[in-house]
């Protein structure tokens, strides 16, 4: 690690502690905005669960609280003052920084076994990548606000940073982890699988399915050991139903930035399960289809499954899609060739200016309804994914000239 | 230039007809490479992908979240009740005969009066109700004090043959047991057969007249059960009486069918519960207060606690002063009588239930009882054209009585003052919930309510099995939750159970069964989640799945459309070079 990068990650956390210090009341401002706290990561509710924890009840009681009973334990033996919340707060980013450091400087980005691009040397420098995500608003507002998203995006970075070294037990370990946090990690496994395979440096190579079927064993047993300690410290299996329960049938209806709570405010009785089913097939759907199709570039499939599911999971923020645009900055060498760079530029910040203008404009003024709101975050779920199918194409592009370079720079026309 | 290549420079716009241009065109197009196998190998597979997820979780998965459930319903045994085929409803009522030792051939008699009841009832044809007439062992003469034992022995009525030698043939019916004594001319020596022969006749006519009333109104009820079981789609006792207006066989007198039809229009829909509300209603501020708990205790709780194998009650009582009747209603002075009076037209609206806080809290059904004192200046106020002068019934609501006080009437109405009162919100009680007016002995007429209600409740509750039969048939897209299902056969499980009871003439359990079955028949019909889908028609389904589905399918059916084509294209090329 160069001094630049320390320099960036050095200012990164100062600005971070500076917010948290100069302004008091920004983490709590933050901790209630609908897009950036949900109900299964606000700060607010942890803090209830916290206490109910601490005070012998259950936490699950009441159906507020609806995170990973492992929070609940970190928190409780930390000592309750404001001050050591927000440095872990600034910590996890810190280690969320050098894990893109790591990523980046390991050039996975550019150059994998069955692939090199043509535009490596167009490739940011890793203090750049860090940067993106240092000084990424999104990423910003989400350390201040506090949500649990921090520490599951945290752990899906440090298990990224493990497998682009070829370090598959702790790169497991850390998914595991994440996904036992907030569920969709595990949507992650194959693609870091892939990954793992090929970024592990043992010799003779094992073959692509012992190689899977020891990391899946390795992976659910790990899963299981959290899952058994979580029975420990609660003392029941409630957890199960108030944790990935909520994920899987949103009982919690709160507004946020994605694209389920108006539909199913919305849904007919009957249909409710069916829908849920159907939306939630509808983030798997894609796994294996981008795994075959990015087979070159497991990084690359990894970074777009973030991406589809900081659009459609039950319970977004704009945290996802912070980390989504943070790792979409390690394939800064194929920007050039993405069409809509500067529509999606501006209707990201169309989207994030007129939010929570029209949040407010809905729930505290009055003149609007819930439609003002939703019309947003359709605009703001449009974008992303227009951001997921224009980077997925520049990416396909630039593995497309590796093989036919007497194409660079033609236009491309569907037939 | 041939005549073809003519035709074609005419179709062409100007600037396309230059040949040169065209082939310089053609020139500069070139086709693509072919794609690498392995490209192409890699697109199936993603295709096929998409399209296992689909198949293999997505169509399991719809039909598991959108089937809808419904539980098994025993159908045909649901539609067998309702048309009356698995329960001949019978009331086989118990007399007991107590001779006097001296009577000379008693067994014979009670054959005699058994063939002309036998006799009677062949004539109407299915009655329900079996006189069976049995001789009183001797121990139970100590039983007819204990009315306990009487119940327990399913006595429907004992009848003591008593020799008098004063006035013939004559019966009298004792109010607080089921007793009745027969006096009969103590016999000659030489008329022995004649007196037992018309001892007999008097006997068997007795009997007829103790329970026709009940019978005449139990046949009522059960008319539209067996003689027309489509047109049975209501649950209510007034729809029951709606359709037996319309079936009343001809050979009925009319006089008759309207008089049970006015004594089934004043009785309350039954419920196993009531509230029972007593309101002294004063025109002015006295009197302040009245006696009422005791009064209760002394004169009601009595008939209350007989009716309890029947209904529980419930009672509240309030005192309301400056209560004036409504403003329709004015009293007329009647020179004659020396007294107010009040037309009968007048009765309908004499509850002021703008101003009067009658409107009940308890979930149970309501009966109202007022006590009314008039205002002094109108005062003795009367009813001359009704049946009591100063009380009346107002039919399923409840009843009035006017208490006409002095005119320096007590602060305090004390119970003695209530008595009347009490008494006549007895009668009204007991017609309101159904009793019917005759004979005198009140365990005969409550008896006869028990056995009253049962085949009410039978009839309720199977016809409202019949209805949520037609009903799951005629939707079949509603679904049948379990609870539905276990309600039903509890239902019909009690109804059989009640059938056993009645047949074994046990009739305050075969009440208690068919009230259970009753409860849970409404509650299987009333089930919420049942109609939920009733007002789903299938293309309202088209336009929930294909706002989403339809844009979500067209690219993979369109892959697999492009696949397809590839696949048959290769073949084809295949083919050709074969």
């Amino acid at each position: 690690m160069d001094r630049r990068c320390l320099l960036v990650i050095g200012a990164g956390i100062l600005l971070r502690l500076v917010l948290f210090t100069a302004f008091p009341s920004l983490p709590t401002t933050l901790a209630q905005r609908v897009e950036i706290s949900t109900p299964v990561t606000s700060y607010k509710r942890l803090q209830e669960g916290i206490y109910l924890y601490t005070h012998g009840v259950s936490p699950y009681d009441g159906g507020v609280f609806h995170q990973a009973p492992l929070l609940l334990s970190l928190f409780s033996i930390l000592p309750p003052s404001a001050i050591v919340t927000n440095i872990l707060y600034v910590l996890a980013d810190l280690l969320s920084a050098v894990s893109l450091v790591k990523i980046a400087s390991s050039g996975v980005a550019t150059v994998t076994p069955q692939h090199v691009s043509p535009r490596k040397d167009n490739s940011w420098p890793p203090w750049a990548t860090a940067a993106a995500f240092l000084f990424n608003p999104f990423s910003i507002a989400t350390c201040i606000a506090r949500p649990t998203i921090v520490f599951t995006n945290c752990i899906v970075l440090h298990a990224v940073a493990a497998a682009v070294q070829g370090r598959r037990a702790p790169a497991f370990v850390s998914l595991a982890m994440a996904s036992y946090l907030s569920l969709y990690p595990i949507l992650l496994f194959p693609p870091l699988l892939l990954l793992t395979y090929d970024c592990s440096k043992t010799s003779p190579k094992p073959s692509i399915q012992a190689f899977s079927a020891v990391t899946t064993v390795l992976f659910s047993t790990v899963l299981m050991i959290y899952f058994k300690l979580s029975h420990l410290l609660t003392g029941s299996w409630e957890f199960v139903a108030s944790t990935y329960g909520v994920h899987l049938l949103l009982p919690d209806l709160t507004p946020n930035v994605g694209l389920w709570w108006y539909f199913f405010i919305e849904m007919f009785d009957s249909f409710r399960a069916f829908f849920l089913c159907l939306f939630q097939l509808h983030l798997l759907i894609y796994v294996p289809g981008i795994c075959l199709r990015l087979r070159k570039q497991p990084l690359f499939a990894l970074i777009t499954l973030v991406g589809i599911s900081s659009i459609f999971k039950s319970y977004p923020a704009v945290g996802d899609t912070g980390l989504y645009l943070s790792l979409l900055a390690l394939y800064n060498h194929v920007f050039a060739t993405m069409r809509y760079s500067f529509f999606l530029a501006a209707a990201v910040l169309y989207a994030t200016f007129l939010g929570p203008a029209f949040y407010y404009l809905w729930v505290y003024a009055g003149s609007g309804n819930a439609n003002f709101f939703y019309a947003i975050t359709l605009v703001w779920s449009i974008v992303n994914a227009l951001i997921v199918a224009d980077a997925l194409y520049a990416v396909l592009r630039d593995e497309h000239e590796t093989e036919r370079p007497e194409l660079i720079g033609k236009d491309v026309v569907q037939i | 230039m041939d005549a073809n290549t003519q035709l074609r420079d005419a179709a062409l716009p100007p600037g396309f007809q230059d040949d040169t241009n065209a082939a310089a065109a053609e020139a500069t197009y070139k086709n693509p490479p072919p794609e690498a196998p392995e490209t192409i190998r890699t697109r199936s597979w993603v295709i096929a992908s998409f399209w296992i997820v689909a198949i293999f979780l997505g169509l399991p998965l719809w039909h598991a979240t959108t089937t809808i459930y419904r539980a098994p319903l025993p159908m045909q045994e649901m539609q067998n009740w309702s048309e009356g085929k698995l329960c001949k409803t019978e009331f086989p009522l118990l007399v007991e005969v107590e001779a006097p030792p001296s009577f000379p051939d008693a067994e014979s008699l009670l054959k005699t009066v058994q063939h002309a009841l036998d006799d009677a009832n062949d004539f109407a044809a299915h009655k329900p109700h079996h006189l069976r007439l049995r001789l009183a062992a001797k121990k139970a003469k100590s039983a007819t004090e204990d009315p306990k034992a009487d119940k327990d022995e399913n006595v429907a009525c004992l009848l003591r043959l008593l020799p008098d030698s004063r006035n013939g043939f004559n019966h009298t019916v004792h109010s607080s047991s089921r007793t009745v004594d027969i006096h009969y001319p103590p016999p000659s020596s030489s008329s022995q057969s004649s007196i037992s022969a018309g001892l007999a006749k008097f006997v068997a006519e007795i009997l007829e007249v103790l329970f026709w009333q009940e019978q005449e109104l139990i046949e009522h009820l059960l008319l539209p059960q067996t003689s027309n079981p489509g047109s049975l789609n209501a649950l209510s006792s007034q729809s029951v009486d709606e359709s037996r207006d319309k079936k009343t066989p001809p050979a009925r007198p009319r006089a008759l069918t309207a008089d049970i039809n006015r004594r089934m229009s004043r009785v309350v829909k039954y419920s196993p519960s009531y509230h029972l509300t007593f309101s002294l209603f004063t025109a002015t501020s006295t009197p302040a207060s009245w006696d009422i708990e005791s009064a209760i205790s002394q004169y009601l709780t009595p008939l209350l606690s007989a009716l309890s194998s029947i209904s529980n009650f419930t009672i509240s009582t309030q005192v309301q002063y400056y209560a004036s009747i409504s403003s329709s209603v004015t009293p007329t002075y009647d020179e004659q009588l020396h007294a107010w009076t009040l037309k009968k037209e007048d009765l309908s609206s004499f509850i002021n239930s703008a101003e009067w806080p009658l409107a009940s809290i308890s979930n149970d059904p309501n009966l109202n009882f007022i006590l009314y004192i008039p205002h002094p200046s109108i005062t003795p106020l009367t009813i001359p054209s009704a049946l009591h002068s100063d009380s009346f019934l107002l039919p399923q609501w409840g009843g009035v009585t006017i208490l006409n006080l002095d005119q320096n009437p007590a602060e305090h109405l004390s119970h003695v003052t209530l008595k009347p009162a009490m008494e006549t919100f007895a009668t009204h009680l007991l017609a309101l919930l159904g009793a019917p007016p005759h004979p005198a002995s009140l365990p005969i007429r409550l008896d006869s309510l028990t056995r009253q209600r049962s085949a009410e409740v039978l009839v309720s509750a199977s016809s409202t099995l019949g209805s949520l039969q037609r009903l799951v048939n005629a939707l079949p897209s509603i679904s049948i939750p379990a609870t539905v299902s276990t309600s039903v056969k509890d239902s019909i499980r009690h109804l059989s159970l009640a059938c056993e009871e009645l047949r074994k003439g046990s009739f305050v359990k075969a009440l208690e069964m068919g009230r259970v079955a009753q409860e849970e028949a409404e509650k299987a019909f009333f089930e919420r989640t049942m109609v939920a889908q009733v007002y789903f028609p299938d293309e309202h389904k088209l336009a929930v799945y294909l706002p989403l589905l339809g844009p979500v399918s067209v690219p993979l059916v369109l892959g697999i459309f492009r696949e397809v084509k590839r696949v048959l294209a290769e073949r084809r090329t295949r083919q050709g070079i074969s």
